[in-house]
């Protein structure tokens, strides 16, 4: 069912042993490989991989002899061209002078030369203790070797003729990291285990979620990105299942999956299921969880209104709380979405008690994160009581520094939506900007000129959507009450918010936050104005969400040539998200 | 030469008569004679001819038509004239050696003769035969228990009364001419023929069952041993589930034929339990003041319907005749006690007083295994702000149940007349009742529980119903009306979240106290009127209208501006009112082997309040309907019909739909009344065999087409309920019963249904993917089974076994509790696994019958992964005993 999948079982092919003992005897190396300074350790200073990790790019070196060895200037080697020194790791936790018995782990992606991550599919590594001779098959210089997704990589030959590989045909299959169960002196694909399936956890590919008709949701795992029709139909189905982040394919939600609360975090396993994997506790429900990075990930909760949480996302245990302050505000206050900005997270504030004491200004609040300081209230006055929806994953951050945030507006006609900022190097609202796409697009609508779900897509360019059309109807009933909504009665109050609801009202359009023009995006169908919608970029391209009454589909626009197509229909509940795990 | 020989011996007559007024010993004389289809002027010549006497008489007011061949031996001279005259009333004198005779025009001879019949246990016994032997007056018995015979001559009877299974009396009656006699008896149960009183009996129940529109009734005599209530009681009904939330007194949601929650209407004697207050209903009803159970499935009788959608089920109350007074209690498991008295007291043979009543108490602290405990450590802030709360999850083997307990009573006493000139039944009772729930949590999953809160409900009944026949029984009135006050909160006076270890979790916002309250005022009534056209068809008109004023009362923001005033909202009313009118015929065609029937329903709802909502008052709305349905039943063979009905039946919506609840549901005026096209098909079998037992097989089909499906979602923060589902439900059901009395018996029944989305969201430009029209609505088990076994063990002597033993065993398959996607698989933790829930017990009759006791276990197995709705687990394994014992 699912196209991902890895078997477990070495191969070990016959004829693949005679093969590879012919061509010991005609290795090809990499002549060309032939810097570095020569040393060579002896047996008593053996090392080994003992853990190689693809996926999360990261190895670890183990010292099996019985003195201290310096890995300062031990080579990594994926094949031709491809080395790098280990001092040229900065993030490196362990010591690089290896006592013996002891392992250090190398973070990759914090080289500054080659070899900054491991190939996911298919890769041979190889540990040299000299960069002079990249093509030595002396097991003095070539001092451990592994390949792993298929046979024949890179410097196997050497490997195998240095002892350092059984086999060039044996290779290490299965799910990321691989670990090195032998002894010293075990060498091949028999001596390293992988992960179970069930334990694995992709970090590529997609999943697609949607709306089951009694709101639950069911989400289904996709390799690649679907092409046609992603059929939903035999997918998971949870509780309740929304991702705001993801961090090293884990994807952390509001609540877990089986609908209770606190953050949950969850992953795709080997066999492309979508699992529980940790959660943080809360009393109370949370509010999008916002992932800064491995040690820090901030939330917000009902159970303590006035704080921002900080938590490790990779232990999922709470370890801080930031206490805001509610100085200058007309009451006391629960925090709402979050974004970050540098060291800085950002919440949008509202009253804890809007029936009684409503907030008549836009609050923004921000804190610093790493040192648990309230930094300062940003308000935009006579905004009234305004909502911020934006689409999950959607932090709305420019590349100065610059924070969007769209208000919804307050129907009817108290205030109009409208986009606002917060200067680079400012914590305050720039009270100058503000910019009402609706009036720019459908200057008629002066009843419901709302627009929601911002999503800055970089280069200037945000996304929303915005109601635009206004059906004949609410036009009438405006007409019976003088033509001044004030006048509106509840029931027809009802049936204007029903027909925007099931008239064609939304679409889909961008703002450019420098210009502050806004414009619809041309060639995607309306939609139901309060519908639920999302967008999120993928390598460079906008996929938006259309749910018609006769269309349920994921759109591809890209925002430099304002090209629209349609990437693919979705059947098996109304479509309510689109996440890349390698985010 | 004849008539002028008797109009001179009139003329004769007349003038000796005057001489000898008064002496009546003439026409005490005996006389022995014979007469042989002789005219009655010839027999009058015989009889003066053989006592050498004179009778006077008008010749015209001779019954000249009138024959008469009859053997007198030794009877009064009087009493062989009156025979003479047949049924007219005449009036004897005697003159010296003459008896003048006058004919009373306008009277009758006859008298009417009214019975009441009822078994050993003062229940009525419908279905007896009542005849005056030697003549053809006769008939049987109705569901009462009464018959009322006609054109009883007057004088001394011999009345007979015999039912299969019980021993036929005679009683002696005197029939007033042209008057009413009443009389009542009771029969004795007949041991040598009690297997043929199984087999050949018409109870109410059997009769029930019989009707065209197909009517599953629980005989609760059956479970007069066991310690079970109404809801328990109900779910071994066929193609019903009672999904509970928890042990006694915890809400029970009715699922029937696919359909459930408000479109499964429950009535208490024929009235919407919605109207009585809330205090008593199917979760705490004991079993012991429960006469029988009818469930109608998708198709309601128009005199019995209101608005029920997919069904209805109809507690009849027992009621005990003449002198009696029965007390039941049981103690169990979790500190169970459930007490009931029923007492009756006949003051006269036309008034009598009812008194009784009930009280239960749990606990409810069973144990529940494998539950998330939320932990609170205190530890370092990261910032170096001392400590702060970090949660964690335990997971416990097992705990208790706490704060769970659930307490009612219930009192009633009523008066009942009978057969008054004005009215043939009239009762007039009056009942109090009051429950109080504690509630520990609203959702186990979340791992704490909430200690504080509390929910009371205190009712206040007074019901009056009158029957009375008009034109020989021909037309009948009936009404009920119940006028109910009731108080209903709920408080949260404890603001702290507290674990399964009730350790208080630290959290820097408490509970909000929540302090609800409703008073409700409601009235409703029930007129029906039926005239039975002739013994084949019978055309019947209800109405049934339902007024309520409530307040609703709450602790929060009890204030609001509106125009510039200060409005208290907990002091405004609001109102709903609901009016279904209906009209019914039917017929019996084919020698009844046929029957028919169609009815009408008009259902018409007012909602108006003036409680403000978002600063808007005088919210108003009304709606009006129609619906229509029918029944047919053909019989093959005595032993083998066929039954089909339709019923496109409607459903109003109820007050907390429309209004919400002040609280977290916004109300919605736009709602519309749900609509279903229900449809019926089946077989029935039944027979007996050699006397022993019988066997009673059902076979039924169902589809119920459901629309505007009202259904509860998100509104923003908040939730409203909606009109945006269309479901249709189609299943069979298969019941099998082999019976040999009420106490052995085998029940099975067998349900497969599925419950399938075919539109959501409707009116909203929501894509409808194709791939769910069809899949299973969630939380709807789609095959379940029930198997009942009742075991008797009697002497010979007894008319009741001495030792009972019961079981019963309940399997339910897999079901999810989400959606299901066409080719998916839901998550474990939305899967109920397959239930198989045991229990067994035993009972024994005292050999007076007068003292029963059983012991019980349910969940036998102490299966803790036995779930009810939503996936809340069910009791533990738990021991009930129950003692009955009738004082008089």
């Amino acid at each position: 069912m699912y196209t991902r999948f890895y078997p477990r079982r070495i191969k070990v092919p016959f004829i693949g042993l005679i093969i590879a003992g012919m061509f010991m005897l005609t290795i090809v190396s990499c002549d060309d490989d032939d810097d570095g300074n020569g040393m060579t350790p002896t047996e008593a200073e053996l090392v080994r991989f003992t853990l190689v990790d693809p996926e999360g790019d990261s190895l670890v070196i183990g010292n099996f002899g019985t003195s201290e060895i310096d890995l300062s200037n031990y080579q990594l080697c994926l094949g031709p061209n491809q080395y790098n020194a280990i001092s040229n790791y900065t993030d490196i936790v362990g010591d690089l002078s290896l006592s013996a018995n002891e392992n250090v782990i190398i973070k990759l992606g914090s080289g500054t030369q080659n070899v900054t991550s491991l190939p996911l599919e298919n890769g041979g590594l190889g540990l040299f203790a000299s960069a002079d001779d990249f093509s030595s098959t002396d097991p003095s210089l070539l001092l451990d070797y592994v390949q792993w997704g298929a046979a024949d990589q890179n410097r196997v030959g050497q490997a195998v003729t240095a002892g350092r590989w059984d086999n060039a045909d044996n290779f290490v299959s299965g799910f990321a990291p691989y670990t090195f169960s032998g002894a010293s002196n075990q060498v091949g694909a028999t001596f390293w285990q992988t992960l179970e399936p069930e334990d694995a956890r992709l970090k590529t590919g997609f999943i697609i979620t949607a709306t089951t008709p009694n709101g639950n949701i069911v989400a289904k795992y996709f390799s690649e990105m679907p092409s046609g029709t992603a059929d939903l139909t035999d997918g998971q189905v949870f509780q309740s299942f929304v991702p705001w982040d993801i961090l090293d394919g884990y994807l952390y939600t509001e609540g877990a999956t089986d609908g209770s609360g606190g953050i949950g975090r969850a992953r795709v396993n080997g066999n492309g299921q979508i699992v529980d994997d940790g959660n943080l506790e809360v009393t109370g429900n949370t509010r999008r969880p916002a992932i800064v990075d491995a040690t820090t990930g901030v939330y917000t909760s009902q159970a303590s209104p006035a704080n921002v949480g900080v938590f490790n996302p990779m232990t999922m245990q709470l370890e801080g709380l930031i206490e805001m302050s509610d100085e200058g505000l007309p009451g006391p206050q629960r925090m709402r979405n979050l974004l970050i900005r540098g060291d800085e997270v950002f919440t949008h504030v509202v009253s804890l008690n809007r029936s009684e004491v409503p907030f008549t200004s836009v609050y923004l609040q921000s804190a610093n994160y790493r040192t648990g300081q309230f930094t300062a209230t940003a308000e935009f006055p006579g905004l009234g009581i305004n909502n911020w929806q934006k689409s999950p994953f959607a932090n709305n951050v420019d590349e100065d520094g610059n924070i969007y945030f769209l208000a919804t507006g307050n129907p009817p006609i108290s205030t109009a939506g409208s986009l606002h900022k917060i200067p680079a190097g400012s914590n305050n609202f720039d009270l100058t900007y503000r910019v009402e796409p609706v009036a720019q697009i459908a200057p008629l609508n002066q009843l419901l000129p709302l627009s929601r779900f911002f999503n800055y897509i970089g280069n200037d360019i945000g996304i929303a959507l915005a109601i635009t059309e206004i059906p004949p109807r609410v036009f009438e009933i405006l007409a019976s009450v003088g033509g001044d909504p004030r006048n509106l009665s509840r029931e027809q109050l009802n049936e204007i918010g029903a027909l925007l609801n099931t008239e064609e009202t939304g679409r889909w359009i961008k703002i450019n936050v420098v210009t502050q023009e806004a414009e619809n995006i041309a060639g995607l169908p309306a939609q139901g104005g309060f519908a639920q919608v999302f967008s999120v970029v993928i390598d460079g391209e906008v996929y938006l969400s259309t749910s018609t009454g006769s269309e349920n589909a994921i759109y591809k626009y890209n925002p430099t040539t304002d090209a629209v197509e349609k990437a693919f229909d979705v059947e098996g509940g109304s479509v309510a998200g689109l996440i890349d795990l390698s985010w | 030469m004849t008539s002028i020989k008797k109009i001179g011996t009139l003329i004769f007559c007349v003038a000796t008569s005057i001489l000898a007024f008064g002496q009546e010993g003439l026409l005490n004389q005996k006389v022995t004679i014979r007469f042989e289809n002789s005219a009655v002027a010839d027999a009058l010549d015989q009889l003066m001819r053989q006592t050498n006497t004179t009778i006077n008489y008008r010749p015209s007011e001779l019954p000249k038509e009138r024959t008469v061949s009859k053997d007198f031996q030794q009877v009064k001279m009087g009493e062989v004239i009156n025979e003479l005259w047949g049924d007219d009333v005449i009036t004897l004198r005697v003159s010296g050696n003459a008896v003048l005779v006058k004919r009373v025009f306008g009277k009758s001879r006859k008298g009417r003769l009214k019975g009441a019949i009822r078994d050993e246990n003062s229940n009525p016994l419908p279905g007896a035969t009542v005849r005056l032997p030697g003549t053809t007056i006769g008939n049987i018995t109705d569901q009462n228990g009464k018959v009322n015979l006609a054109g009883v001559p007057s004088g001394d009877h011999i009345v007979e009364v015999s039912f299969i299974g019980y021993e036929t009396a005679q009683i002696q009656v005197k029939v007033k001419s042209g008057g009413t006699t009443s009389f009542s008896h009771q029969l004795k149960a007949s041991i040598d023929v009690l297997n043929e009183v199984v087999v050949k009996g018409t109870s109410i129940a059997k009769e029930i069952s019989q009707e065209p529109i197909k009517i599953n009734t629980i005989d609760a005599k059956a479970f007069q041993l066991q310690s079970i209530d109404a809801a328990e009681m109900l779910r071994t009904a066929p193609g019903v589930l009672v999904r509970r939330t928890g042990g006694l007194g915890s809400s029970a949601n009715v699922n029937l034929n696919g359909l459930a929650g408000n479109a499964v209407r429950i009535y208490i004697d024929g009235f919407p339990v919605e109207y009585l207050g809330g205090g008593y209903n199917l979760n705490n009803l004991p079993g012991s003041v429960i006469d029988r159970l009818e469930v109608y499935k998708g198709v309601v009788p128009a005199d019995k319907g209101t608005d029920a959608l997919g069904g209805a089920v109809n507690i009849v109350s027992r009621r005990l005749y003449n002198n009696k007074l029965e007390l039941s209690y049981q103690v169990g498991s979790f500190n169970t006690h459930r007490a009931s008295f029923l007492g009756s007291k006949k003051i006269s043979d036309r008034f009598a007083i009812t008194l009784e009543g009930y009280h239960n108490y749990s606990d409810n602290n069973f144990q529940l295994a494998n539950v998330r405990n939320i932990v609170v450590d205190s530890i370092p802030d990261r910032f170096g702000n001392g400590l702060i709360p970090s949660v964690r999850i335990d997971t416990l083997d097992r705990v208790r149940r706490f704060h769970n307990a659930h307490r009612s009573s219930f009192v009633q006493a009523g008066l009942h007349w009978n057969d008054l000139s004005w009215a043939d039944q009239l009762s007039f009772s009056t009942n109090f009742s009051s429950r109080i729930d504690e509630v520990q949590t609203l959702n186990i999953t979340q791992g704490f529980a909430l200690l504080g809160r509390t929910g009371e409900t205190m009712a206040f009944n007074q019901s009056l119903a009158y029957v009375k026949g008009f034109l020989d029984k021909k037309l009948e009135l009936k009404y009920r009306g119940v006028i109910s006050n009731s108080v209903q909160s709920i408080k949260n006076d404890n603001t702290n979240r507290i674990n399964w270890k009730k350790e208080i979790i630290p959290a820097p916002r408490p509970i909000d106290p929540i302090d609800l309250e409703t008073e409700g005022l409601n009235h409703a009534h029930r007129l029906g009127l039926s005239y039975n056209i002739n013994n084949r068809h019978r055309l019947s008109i209800n109405n049934f209208y339902a007024r309520s004023r409530f307040f609703r009362k709450s602790n929060i923001n009890p204030f609001i501006e509106i125009g510039g005033d200060l409005i208290n909202r907990n002091e405004l009313p609001s109102f709903f009112t609901k009016n279904i009118a209906s009209i019914e015929w039917r017929g019996d065609w084919l020698n009844k082997k046929l029957t028919s029937v169609i009815f009408g329903k008009h259902y018409f709802y007012n909602a108006n309040t003036v409680a403000p909502f978002n600063n808007v008052t005088n919210l108003e709305v009304d709606d009006q309907t129609t619906g229509y349905g029918g029944a047919l039943k053909y019989e093959f063979t005595d032993h083998f019909f066929i039954r089909g009905s339709y019923e496109y039946a409607v459903r109003i919506p109820s007050e907390r739909e429309v209004y919400g609840d002040f609280i977290n549901i916004n109300p919605n005026f736009n709602l519309r009344p749900e609509r279903s096209s229900n449809f019926n098909l089946g077989i029935t079998y039944e027979k007996e065999f050699d006397g022993l037992f019988r066997i009673n097989t059902s076979l039924d089909g169902f589809i119920r087409d459901t629309k505007d499906l009202i259904w509860l979602g998100p509104d923003g923060a908040f939730q409203q309920f909606r009109n945006n589902r269309e479901v249709r439900s189609l299943g069979m059901e298969w019941s099998l019963k082999v019976k040999r009395d009420d106490y052995s018996k085998i029940d099975f029944n067998l349900t497969s249904q599925e419950r399938t989305y075919q539109a959501f969201n409707p009116e909203k430009l929501i894509f409808q993917d194709p791939s769910f029209i069809g899949s299973r609505f969630p939380n709807t088990p789609s095959f379940f089974h029930n198997l009942q076994l009742n075991f008797g063990i009697k002497s010979l002597k007894s008319t009741l076994p001495n030792l009972v033993l019961y079981g019963s065993w309940f399997h339910v398959r897999e079901f999810s509790i989400t959606d299901e996607p066409s080719n998916g698989e839901p998550e474990p933790f939305s899967l109920v696994p397959t239930q198989n829930e045991f229990n067994l017990g035993i009972g024994y009759f005292s050999p007076s019958d007068k003292l029963s006791l059983s012991f019980q276990v349910n969940n036998l197995t102490n299966d803790f992964e036995l779930f009810d709705n939503w996936r809340v687990p069910k009791p533990n394994r738990n021991f009930q005993i129950k003692v009955n014992y009738q004082i008089f």
